[in-house]
């Protein structure tokens, strides 16, 4: 899966980006409390002894760098997922839109097109069909779209020891560049406003990618929370009935498959999992 | 946004050409932008340099090259008079849908903003997936024609010819009249394809001119002495690093040619990068097995303003490819309050009856050159069906077994269609083999979303920073 977990770090540009970036660091470390939050600023030429392999660019003042940052490659980890599925003798069932959830009594019922498939619990793991599924077993899934596009280039020889935020590179050599951000609900296009800005940071914080051929571009859409933190809750009407949702599930693959897994099937619930049920925002309405 | 022009035309072939010159006649600001440094499109590639020139390649190409001249002078003339803002070197990454068309030339971008959009970008290559098509020495035939126009080059002999489709022969004849050492015709067309076709007989006799033609080719190949197979099955090439032999079944017996150039062909199909990109509505083309966009009476897709005249809207060739630009030319007239709808209908009607004609011999040969089973859905597991991530037919079948439903799940899963040539090799061929492994019809698996830049670009370039 191309997994690395050696640190990262994210470039900045110009001294605005560096004083937010300082301030961004400083509240997280306000909210972890005694947990702590590593996370340093460096300077620029920290960063580039970081980069040995790529020049970087003029106006890259610094950046900020994190032990516990890694990446994997998303394609990858999906194709193992679904071979890891099958090996231990789950069915993925393809077209199957489910159009309805209810309870019989014994189990769950979930109606599809092609006939029902029932089983004692269910888990909303639908994206944004979640709002729409979750009411019929009394989860309140709150999540909006919101639109990201990103740049794909050709493939390079590895430029980078350590993952650089925003601009990636992937095990096979292209690079993946851009993090932008649009409440345009679900058109997921691409613009050349945003195409062209994310060019632009990632050729001016590495000038070697200015002769580089982009080879594709998309808008894909991501499911948001109101406070951008996961959501994993159970039904209190209907017990068995779970929803986990958030941007991302690569970012997320590990604690879903680990803490959320064995807590439906277990209900052996890591220390602090609570605080991510969906009736926080309940409280936050009210207040 | 105000328009930089009327009529933006996307391509120089005869679509394009014959486009620009209608909307032009009538008083539109026409932009035309095209990839080569000559208008001609791949049919009449070079068609002034050669026809001007009086070079022998101008007999070789053959009179229906040479057609393209008449029609490439008329749109140089409507150039030169200040009638088409002609742009050469041009090469289109992307269009957006308010019709903004992003081109990059000479190293630089600029983008053009039109009020109509004609894409005139013809058709490509079907992709040919057979044993041993990636190594070195294995082209498409089409590309050795353009070698042939551009640059009177022939490619290395021993050639063998290989395929089906009307260009197969033609190739073949002008390569052996070139002086290239074709060791053999292999034609993957059957008997049954001529039974099949034999229905298709009647409307094509209005098109006897084809006809004859191919009859012609055939008896020249004859008195040249090039060895012809016909109904030749599991076609792969062979060689260690480069293609040494094709080799090939014929009336059940194994055979192997030597060959030091490996022509493919199996027809053309529709270029649709720019439609899809755009998010035209298209559909599946049973008879000619291929995607191309759903067009109505008078060119127009389903994106309000873009229009798509030529082979990139279905095959119908050269002539047809002429005769439907001017149809769309007269459309962006009428739309832009040029002509009325009157003068369109009294300016369309002899042109509809001409394509008409064009259009009578398609089902015959549509019947007769169907690309057969083995080179839509490869049944070698080793093949390689997407060249630039190396993804393999047995590949992509494992895929479907595991859950990818879909040419877009496909790259998920493999990669496959996410290189620099954005699935335009792989695409049908991808799509043909999830249909046959799944039992769906293709029409329902569909076909890759394709994302800008439909033609690569420098990040340098999209970031408006000099090279």
């Amino acid at each position: 899966m191309a997994h690395q977990n050696e640190g990262g770090l994210q470039l900045l540009l110009g001294e605005e980006e560096l004083a937010k970036r300082r301030g961004d660091i400083a509240q997280m470390r306000m909210q972890a409390g005694p947990a702590g939050y590593d996370c340093e600023i460096v300077g620029r030429d920290e960063a580039q002894k970081m980069l040995p392999d790529v020049r970087i660019g003029r106006d890259v003042v610094g950046g900020s760098f994190c032990p516990h940052d890694g990446h994997v490659n998303p394609l990858l980890l999906l194709r193992a997922m679904h071979t890891a599925i099958r090996a231990l003798g789950g069915r993925y069932h393809t077209e199957r839109r489910v159009e309805t959830i209810r309870h019989d009594g014994h189990a769950f019922v979930a109606e599809t097109p092609h006939g029902p498939i029932s089983a004692p619990k269910i888990v909303l793991g639908a994206g944004h069909g979640a709002p729409r599924l979750g009411p019929m077993v009394g989860l309140k899934v709150p999540i909006r779209p919101q639109r990201g596009q990103v740049l794909i280039t050709e493939r390079l020889r590895p430029l980078f020891r350590i993952p650089v935020s925003t601009i990636r590179q992937t095990n096979e050599g292209t690079m993946q560049l851009g993090n932008s951000a649009e409440e345009v609900g679900f058109d997921d296009g691409t613009t050349i406003e945003v195409t062209r800005s994310i060019a632009r940071r990632a050729v001016r914080t590495f000038p070697i990618l200015r002769s580089v051929r982009l080879i594709r571009t998309w808008g894909c859409i991501r499911v948001l929370t109101p406070d951008m933190a996961a959501i994993y809750d159970e039904s209190q009407s209907h017990p068995g009935a779970y929803v986990a949702t958030s941007h991302s599930g690569v970012t997320l693959a590990a604690i879903n498959a680990r803490h959320a897994a064995r807590w439906i099937a277990t209900g052996e619930m890591q220390p602090g999992f609570e605080r991510f049920s969906a009736r926080r925002f309940d409280v936050q309405a009210a207040a | 946004m105000s328009a930089d022009c009327d009529v933006a035309v996307i391509g120089a072939g005869p679509a394009g050409m014959a486009a620009a010159e209608e909307a032009s006649a009538h008083g539109l600001r026409v932009v035309l932008l095209d990839e080569q440094p000559e208008p001609g499109g791949q049919i009449y590639r070079n068609i002034s340099t050669n026809t001007h020139s009086g070079a022998p390649i101008n007999d070789i190409l053959g009179p229906d090259y040479r057609k393209g001249a008449t029609l490439a002078r008329r749109f140089v003339m409507a150039c030169e008079d200040g009638r088409i803002d002609y742009r050469r070197d041009a090469t289109v990454w992307q269009v957006d849908r308010d019709l903004t068309v992003h081109l990059s030339q000479a190293g630089g971008v600029a983008d053009i903003h039109a009020r109509r959009l004609i894409v005139a970008t013809g058709a490509m290559e079907r992709p040919v997936p057979v044993p041993g098509w990636t190594l070195p020495g294995v082209m498409a035939a089409g590309a050795a024609q353009i070698m042939l126009k551009a640059a009177q080059a022939v490619p290395d002999g021993p050639v063998a010819v290989a395929g089906a489709g009307p260009l197969l022969l033609l190739i073949a004849r002008q390569l052996v009249d070139a002086g290239a050492t074709v060791a053999a015709v292999l034609e993957t067309t059957r008997a049954s394809d001529y039974l099949a076709a034999l229905p298709k007989l009647p409307a094509a006799l209005r098109a006897h001119g084809y006809l004859r033609k191919g009859v012609a080719m055939r008896r020249r190949l004859r008195k040249a002495r090039v060895p012809f197979y016909s109904g030749v099955r599991r076609l792969s090439v062979a060689g260690s690093d480069r293609a040494e032999a094709v080799r090939f079944e014929h009336r059940g017996a194994a055979r192997e040619i030597a060959a030091a150039t490996v022509l493919l062909h199996q027809g053309v199909v529709p270029n649709v990068q720019i439609t899809r990109q755009l998010g035209c509505e298209h559909v599946w083309d049973e008879a000619q097995r291929c995607w191309r966009p759903a067009l109505d009476d008078w060119c127009n897709t389903s994106l309000e303003g873009v229009a798509v005249a030529g082979d990139g809207g279905g095959i119908a060739g050269a002539e047809a490819a002429a005769l439907a630009g001017r149809i769309a030319g007269l459309e962006a007239a009428h739309r832009l309050g040029r002509l009325s709808v009157d003068d369109r209908a009294l300016k369309a009607a002899p042109l509809r009856r001409e394509l008409a004609g064009h259009r009578a011999i398609r089902p015959l040969l549509d019947a007769l050159f169907r690309p057969p089973r083995e080179i839509l859905d490869p049944p070698d597991a080793a093949t390689v069906v997407c060249r630039c991530e190396e993804v393999t037919a047995g590949a992509i079948r494992d895929a479907v077994a595991l859950g990818a439903t879909g040419p877009n799940q496909m790259k998920a899963y493999l990669r496959c269609g996410m290189g620099p040539c954005q699935g335009r090799l792989c695409g049908l061929t991808v799509s043909e083999i999830i249909a046959a492994a799944r039992g769906k019809p293709v029409a329902e698996t569909g076909y890759y979303r394709i994302r800008p830049p439909i033609k690569p670009v420098t990040l340098g370039e999209l970031a408006g920073i000099d090279a």
